[in-house]
């Protein structure tokens, strides 16, 4: 068995990366044009530009600025678009087609879908998008029954990124661990490169955790990579002020498509002997670290990898996978999960649904997710 | 306590008052020798064109518009709710679909336009709700969706812009038919409102009531405008921008000269693909403007400009989408009249010749009776001589179809209203109708019989086609039309020798008609057993070159194509299926 992961992980792992330069165009960009703002003053669109008037035109130009406004939140999902139009003499016009959603949602449908299944969680979440037409959203996060909360961010550009603050004000849980307290966050993100996206946060919690005294302090970065292939490194240091040992949390993520078959290779590994609870990974579920055909569980270490086959049958997008890898402490014996499932392209995205066997354990899960397993990093 | 209820009463009081004030801002309706006045407006009819002036701020402007333009705000208001889809549902799917859309349209599209919308028309709107409702309605939900729409419809226009050389007096001349069949039955509705705002321009435009955006106008500056639809590839169409007559109104009202509209047009977040005709009566000079929403090229030629339904800048072909609207038929007629026919003669009359051009061109050995720059769903069709003020006006009547560019044109001197603020006591002149005898008696018939058959009505088109070809035994598109009526009718011998006429013909105006007929004869030989014959006319279909129509055009030779692999069959309807 010990050689199958192996190869699962292998092929997983096959998602090396292949840097290509991009060629460039020699249109000279004589005028730069902000179409479509009715609430956002245009200064916020012109500083996220990577480039300015008097610049060559390039064509990894459009990506990257399509994802830093992206990387802002707060504009309609279409029109969305960076259109150069050739001037006639080797000059151009670069056009930023943009368009402010209502406060309240980009798109209605996706305001009730997702009201809903907020409600049906017992929790509600609200966006207000650049109320006030600088750049700043508000995000509020309220949550009752087992899993209490109550939260509030805000964000804003700053610079060629975005910046945020924010946390939960309250919090009280008994769900998988106890938890009382409160839970403060900053953050900065930006795309620095058109592939390559950067964030630094820090994070401070202060509470109880079964109900233990718990007061941590965690700066953290990350990583991330989109191009040919999918990548993110996230690291953190927790520095408790409660009595435990620091400890250091690496975790990281490599997505490649060949056509139909997608490989995914994943990893997380965190020091010490005991970390806290609430800083280990939980597997499975409705996380992002698939655990497909096993219950739901904790690990201070993990490596698994993923060979999924797709393909496209009308609406429908039929799936076999099989998982491999270890966990440490529950699973060091290693794990296979084969399985099948069906995802379907909806209007809001994917919606997706398998069934999971693990040959060795002889159980079987039944998942159902939005978006694919190996949905982008971000 | 009695604080508390002396602020309800105070509510109640503003509540009240608001109220009131909307209704007393309505002025009344005073009727003065045939002159139909409210505030600082007024409406005529001028031997059969109505003529409304509508002057002040917005808000007195859209109260000015929906007193004086509607006779019936709300049988117009049901037409125009009418062309909604599921507007008129049979079951409860279509209920439920209705009501999906509509909430959808509420919540999604109407935020956005409102959005793009200069407070100024979004004002006007509402006054125009007042006025219409008589001050007990101010919802602009529906006028807005009404305006939008056209941004959703597909139409066949055709435009063109004259001068120097090319006409009689050097000064520029702009012909315009406005081609939709989706609207005919609006048709009889319009009018020419003549507008003096509070700020910008005083301008001119053709029109409908309840549109604050317009089509087709000119401005005291010499400025012309119209726009044609041009269908743009899926991802060059944006909802969340302004409705393209908003823009068009915009031009109208704030640019004086090309380049200051080039500039409002080009600032604009457009949404749909469009040819836009503007042309400036000072300079002389005109161009083409091409536009999808997010893409703007302009064309440009010496002494006259024309355009249809389709890109030719060859940047803006790239983002051509299917549909085949006989443009390049339009414009090969527009070249041939304007630069063989009437060079150095074009003048108002010449002008609205042009736009009645019904084809075929002198020589063209064979009765045709197919459209030309005219045809039968024209809704509206005008002459525009900006230098002068002049705006021609073609005066249509109630009939179902008006083929309004055979109707008698009526002059009126815009620049003396924008002077004066007062009707004028006579039309600059009338340019009469066209007899309907002789060879046009029965292309009124034949083109009538092309609508009715596109409107599943066979046996009525079939009438009047019989009734041509009586007359026109070699009759090009009746021979086309009947032959294709009569296939839907189950008549598929008689549909088949009809066909084979318009095949032997000697001559075929349009390539799409031919290939057209080529399939249609494959299809009835598919049908009699003939498998040999069906696929030689699939070939010829297939080999059939039309200039217009995109690559990416399915319908004929997608079926054609098929058509080659496998019998194709008919549906009890005449509808074509691949069994």
């Amino acid at each position: 068995m010990k050689y199958f992961i192996l190869t699962i992980l292998f092929f997983s792992l096959l998602c090396f990366p292949v840097l290509g330069a991009e060629a460039s165009e020699e249109l000279k960009i004589e005028e730069i044009l902000v179409l479509g703002l009715t609430r956002t003053e245009e200064k916020v669109v012109l500083s996220q530009l990577p480039f300015s008037e008097g610049d060559y035109w390039k064509e990894e130009y459009r990506r990257w600025t399509l994802r830093r406004l992206q990387l802002l939140d707060f504009f309609a999902y279409d029109p969305l678009k960076v259109i150069v139009e050739p001037l006639g003499n080797e000059n151009c016009r670069v056009i930023v087609r943009v368009a402010d959603p209502e406060v309240l949602y980009k798109e209605p449908i996706e305001f009730v879908f997702t009201k809903g299944i907020d409600l049906l969680f017992r929790q509600f979440n609200l966006s207000l998008f650049n109320p006030g037409g600088m750049g700043s959203n508000l995000y509020f996060q309220g949550g009752w029954g087992n899993y209490q909360h109550l939260g509030i961010t805000i964000s804003s550009p700053i610079g060629a990124g975005k910046g945020s603050a924010g946390g939960k004000i309250y919090s009280n849980s008994t769900g998988f661990y106890d938890e009382r307290g409160l839970e403060f966050k900053g953050e900065y993100r930006g795309w620095f490169y058109p592939s390559i996206r950067l964030t630094g946060g820090i994070d401070y919690r202060t509470g109880e955790i079964n109900e233990e005294k718990q007061i941590i302090f965690l700066p953290r970065g990350e990583l991330y990579y989109n191009n040919e292939f999918r990548g993110e490194i996230k690291a953190s240091l927790g520095v408790p002020f409660s009595g435990e040992d620091l400890f250091f949390r690496l975790q990281g993520q490599v997505v490649r498509e060949f056509g139909p078959l997608v490989g995914v290779a994943r990893g997380g590994f965190i020091s010490g002997d005991s970390p806290p609870i609430n800083y280990q990974y939980r597997l499975g579920g409705y996380g992002t670290i698939p655990l497909r055909g096993q219950p739901v569980e904790l690990a201070r270490n993990y490596l698994l990898g993923t060979v999924e086959y797709h393909f496209q049958a009308g609406q429908f997008i039929p799936i076999i996978f099989v998982d491999g890898g270890w966990y440490s402490p529950g699973g060091t014996e290693g794990l296979i999960t084969l399985g099948a499932g069906m995802a379907m392209e909806i209007p809001l995205g994917v919606i997706r649904a398998d069934l999971g066997w693990d040959p060795v354990r002889g159980t079987t899960n039944f998942n159902f997710g939005f978006g694919h397993s190996y949905r982008p990093p971000f | 306590m009695l604080e508390r209820k002396t602020i309800i009463f105070g509510v109640l009081f503003l509540l009240f008052f608001s109220l009131t004030i909307d209704a007393q801002g309505i002025p009344e309706i005073i009727i003065d020798d045939g002159v139909y006045r409210a505030g600082e407006g007024w409406r005529i009819d001028l031997e059969g064109l109505r003529i409304g002036y509508l002057s002040g701020s917005p808000e007195e402007i859209g109260i000015q518009h929906g007193l004086l333009m509607t006779d019936d705000p709300e049988e117009l208001r049901q037409k125009m709710l009418d062309k909604q889809p599921y507007a008129n549902p049979e079951n409860l799917r279509e209920r439920l679909m209705g009501f999906f859309l509509n909430t959808y349209a509420r919540f999604q599209f109407y935020p956005a336009f409102l959005r793009h919308t200069p407070e100024e028309y979004i004002q006007e709107m509402r006054g125009f709700v007042l006025g219409a409702s008589r001050g007990e309605d101010k919802d602009i939900y529906d006028v807005m969706m009404g305006n939008a729409a056209q941004d959703l419809e597909i139409a066949a226009c055709s435009a063109f812009a004259a001068w120097g050389e090319a006409t009689i007096d050097g000064e520029l001349y702009f012909g315009r038919n406005l081609d939709h069949g989706g609207m005919l039955d609006l048709s009889r509705y319009q009018h020419l409102a003549i507008y003096n705002p509070e700020r910008g321009y005083r301008f001119a435009v053709h029109n409908y009531p309840a549109f604050v955006g317009t089509m087709s106008g000119m401005n005291e500056k010499g400025l012309v405008i119209s726009s044609n639809y041009s269908m743009a590839l899926k991802e060059e169409l944006a909802i969340n921008g302004l409705p393209y007559m908003f823009m068009l109104r915009n031009v109208l009202q704030n640019a004086a000269t090309i380049d200051e509209a080039l500039e409002i047009i080009k600032n604009t977040p457009r949404t749909i693909g469009l040819t836009l005709l503007l042309a400036d009566g000072k300079t002389p000079q005109a161009v083409v403007v091409e536009i999808t929403a997010n893409r703007m090229q302009v064309r440009t030629q010496e002494d006259y400009i024309y355009a249809a339904n389709r890109f030719l800048h060859p940047e803006m072909k790239k983002y051509q989408a299917g549909g085949w609207l006989s443009s390049a038929l339009r414009e090969k007629r527009l070249q041939e009249l304007i630069t063989e026919k009437f060079w150095g003669q074009i003048d108002v009359q010449i002008a609205r010749d042009i736009m009645r051009d019904r084809f075929p061109p002198e020589g063209y050995n064979q009765e045709n009776f197919g459209q030309g720059i005219n045809h039968e769903v024209n809704m509206a069709s005008m002459v525009m001589v900006p230098s002068r003020g002049e705006f021609w006006v073609a005066a249509v009547d109630d009939s179902e179809i008006p083929f309004a560019a055979d109707s008698h044109f009526v002059g009126v001197d815009a620049r003396a209203i924008w002077e004066t603020g007062e009707p004028p006591r006579k039309e600059l002149g009338i340019l009469e109708a066209t007899p309907r005898e002789g060879y046009e008696k029965y292309w009124f018939k034949a083109r009538e019989a092309n609508l009715l058959f596109g409107q599943g009505k066979g046996e009525k088109a079939l009438e009047l086609l019989q009734k041509v070809l009586s007359v026109y035994p070699r009759a090009e598109m009746p021979l086309l039309m009947a032959g294709r009526a009569l296939i839907r009718e189950g008549e598929i011998e008689k549909g088949m020798e009809h066909l084979e006429r318009f095949a032997a013909l000697e001559l075929h105006s349009e390539p799409f008609h031919l290939m057209e007929g080529y399939f249609w004869l494959a299809v009835v030989y598919d049908q009699v057993g003939e498998r040999e014959k069906a696929v030689e006319y699939y070939r010829k279909s297939l080999q059939v070159e039309v200039e217009d129509m995109p690559p990416v055009e399915a319908g004929y030779r997608y079926f054609a194509e098929k058509g080659m692999e496998t019998a194709l069959q008919l549906t009890p309807e005449g509808r074509v299926f691949i069994p």
